[in-house]
């Protein structure tokens, strides 16, 4: 399944637009990461991809056709979002809270099955959750709950992911084990896209990655040939160094005292 | 999460029945156990004065006490789910002030005891009118239903005092502050009719449905990526909520605490999740009102307010909750 933003503006209430004209698309199989300065529109693009908010212009096309069309049970069954950990309120175990995403499955009275259930534990198999299944997902940690909130897009049926950034707030051990979760879904055939504040996961983890700046998505090619010191001072307003290691291994160096 | 075992939980649901029965075999004027059953199941052998008694007064006032105690601790439930907050009850929407400001204002014009509950549940549905009217509007973000409910609370609030302060202090004053207080002294099976006829529709509603408290808890932003009809779900939740304290606030006045604490004692013994949850805060809500009611008539010889029963169980138990939470959070140790 292809998502695809096309020529996409929006802003909030009457001020500034916050897309311009944007345009991204991801494809089967793909890890797409999207990177742009705090305030660049990110988290807006994904809450236009998965419906929730309309573009002032442009359309969101899911296979070709305009996802306005679907109602929101069929859309939510093809796209889920993966927001930003949360701190937990009320004590739902790791399976309840998966089982969650069954809801555009279920009618009003009616509720989880065996199947669903079912599908749920599946779920957290696929991403190496399955043995957290009945811990309160208030005592996990940060990353083991970013983990669930994956699975619980994955139960939602949806075979496209897009996710606000999974690598925040997490040790360097976790955001490996987060985002190799997430080429491992890909491996499968799911489609991802991932915000991120984190230019070496681009490196790292992904199969495309996109700048987000003045509102338009201005590189989409493999990271190798995106990271360019000039698209990060572009993107970030400040320098980096762009170093290759042997073969591929490339990191990005942010100079210090330059973030003014 | 004490009860994992389901035969527990299920001898859980047998501690109403058998407390309603407790509760018609007991009070001030002595009757005897078989005397009150046989009463109760239409022994003719019976005297005319006890089956009066306990056909007309007990029985009523027990049916009351269970659907005001399993009314409470659902709406309780729903409004923390809603509110994503184990500390909030049903005051946070102004339905009591509105309840409250309903019945002093036909207490202080010396109507009947028809008339203040009819009043009174006018009231609290004109304050949960207002507050979903303007949350509607603005997209019944969980934030602007609170703003909402504390303003509409504040209002009726003020009224409720200004309405206490013209009343005549000789009886409509007092009559005020026992109402306040809460006591099903007056309920007879004549002004039990919305009461339980709201919980019949009510409760079996939200117990059906109850899976879906759970996506309440969602963010609204989260749910409607989920597919999930929140502003749709929260309006009828809230609003049957709303309804069950609304009748259950008209037929007893203010008895506080039940929804605060109850539904955190279900969730302590059978976890959050709401299909487990909702049927144990039911049960143990009316579970308690039947017990404190039952001591509040039989305990001294005038009548104890169910309200200050409730009041000082509640305030210990509050504490409680509120170590709980705190611990939960790392705040205390």
């Amino acid at each position: 399944m292809t998502l695809r933003a096309v020529g996409i503006s929006f802003g909030y209430g009457s001020g500034q637009e916050v897309l311009r004209g944007a345009d991204i698309s991801i494809d089967d199989g793909q890890l797409v990461f999207v990177l742009g300065a705090n305030g660049s529109g990110k988290s807006t693009l994904l809450r236009l991809l998965v419906g929730i908010r309309a573009p002032w212009e442009g359309a969101i096309l899911l296979d070709g056709t305009p996802s306005r069309g679907l109602g929101p049970r069929e859309r939510a069954r093809r796209v889920a979002m993966v927001p930003q950990v949360e701190p937990p309120g009320i004590g739902y175990t790791v399976s309840e809270l998966v089982v969650m995403g069954r809801a555009a499955h279920l009618g009003f009275f009616s509720r989880p099955r065996q199947v669903d259930r079912q599908i749920a534990m599946d779920a957290l198999a696929a991403v190496g959750m399955a043995g957290l299944a009945s811990r309160r997902a208030d005592e996990i940690s940060g990353g083991e709950r970013q983990l669930a909130l994956i699975a619980r897009g994955l139960a939602q049926g949806a075979r496209t992911l897009l996710l606000d950034e999974p690598d925040a707030h997490l040790d360097p051990r976790y955001q490996d084990r987060v985002l190799t979760a997430l080429t491992g879904l890909t491996a499968e055939g799911l489609s991802l896209m991932v915000t991120s504040h984190h230019p070496n996961n681009a490196l790292l983890y992904s199969d495309v990655v996109s700048f987000l700046i003045d509102g338009r998505c201005t590189v989409t090619a493999p990271p190798q040939e995106a990271m360019t010191a000039s698209r990060l001072r572009a993107a970030y307003g400040m320098a980096f160094d762009v170093v290759r290691g042997e073969q591929d291994a490339w990191a990005l160096l942010p100079h210090r005292g330059r973030g003014v | 999460m004490i009860l994992r075992r389901s035969a527990l939980l299920w001898l859980l649901f047998l501690v109403p029945p058998a407390l309603w029965i407790g509760a018609v075999l007991l009070g001030r004027y002595p009757i005897a156990p078989c005397e009150a059953l046989g009463a109760l199941f239409g022994d003719r052998s019976v005297p005319d004065v006890v089956r009066s008694l306990v056909v007309r007064v007990r029985v009523p006032r027990a049916l009351a006490a269970a659907c005001v105690g399993a009314n409470l601790a659902a709406s309780g439930t729903v409004f923390q789910a809603l509110f994503h907050n184990p500390l909030v009850d049903a005051r946070i929407l102004g339905v009591s002030s509105g309840a409250a400001f309903g019945a002093a204002l036909a207490l202080a014009w010396s109507a009947g005891p028809l008339l203040v509950q009819w009043s009174s549940l006018a009231f609290a549905l004109l304050a949960i009118g207002l507050v979903v009217l303007v949350g509607w509007r603005h997209g019944a973000s969980t934030l602007v239903l609170v703003v909402a409910g504390v303003l509409v609370s504040a209002l009726f609030s003020s009224m409720l005092g200004f309405v206490k302060y013209v009343a005549d202090p000789a009886d409509a004053l007092p009559a005020i502050t026992y109402w306040l207080l809460g006591s099903l002294s007056g309920v007879r099976w004549g002004n039990l009719g919305p009461l339980l006829a709201v919980s019949a529709v009510s409760l079996p509603l939200l117990v059906v449905g109850r899976w879906q408290l759970n996506l309440l808890t969602l963010n609204t932003e989260e749910a409607r990526s989920m597919g999930v009809p929140i502003r749709a779900l929260r309006v009828v939740a809230l609003l049957l909520a709303t309804l069950l304290v609304a009748v259950s606030v008209s037929t007893s006045g203010i008895v506080g605490w039940i929804g605060l604490i109850v539904p955190h004692a279900a969730r302590s013994l059978v976890g959050a999740e709401h299909r487990r949850m909702l049927p144990v805060a039911l049960a143990l809500g009316a579970s308690v009102v039947l017990v404190l009611d039952t001591v509040a008539r039989t305990a001294t010889s005038a009548e104890l307010p169910l309200g200050v029963l409730t009041g000082t169980i509640g305030v210990p138990g509050f504490l409680i909750v509120l170590r709980s939470v705190l611990r939960r959070r790392g705040e205390a140790r």
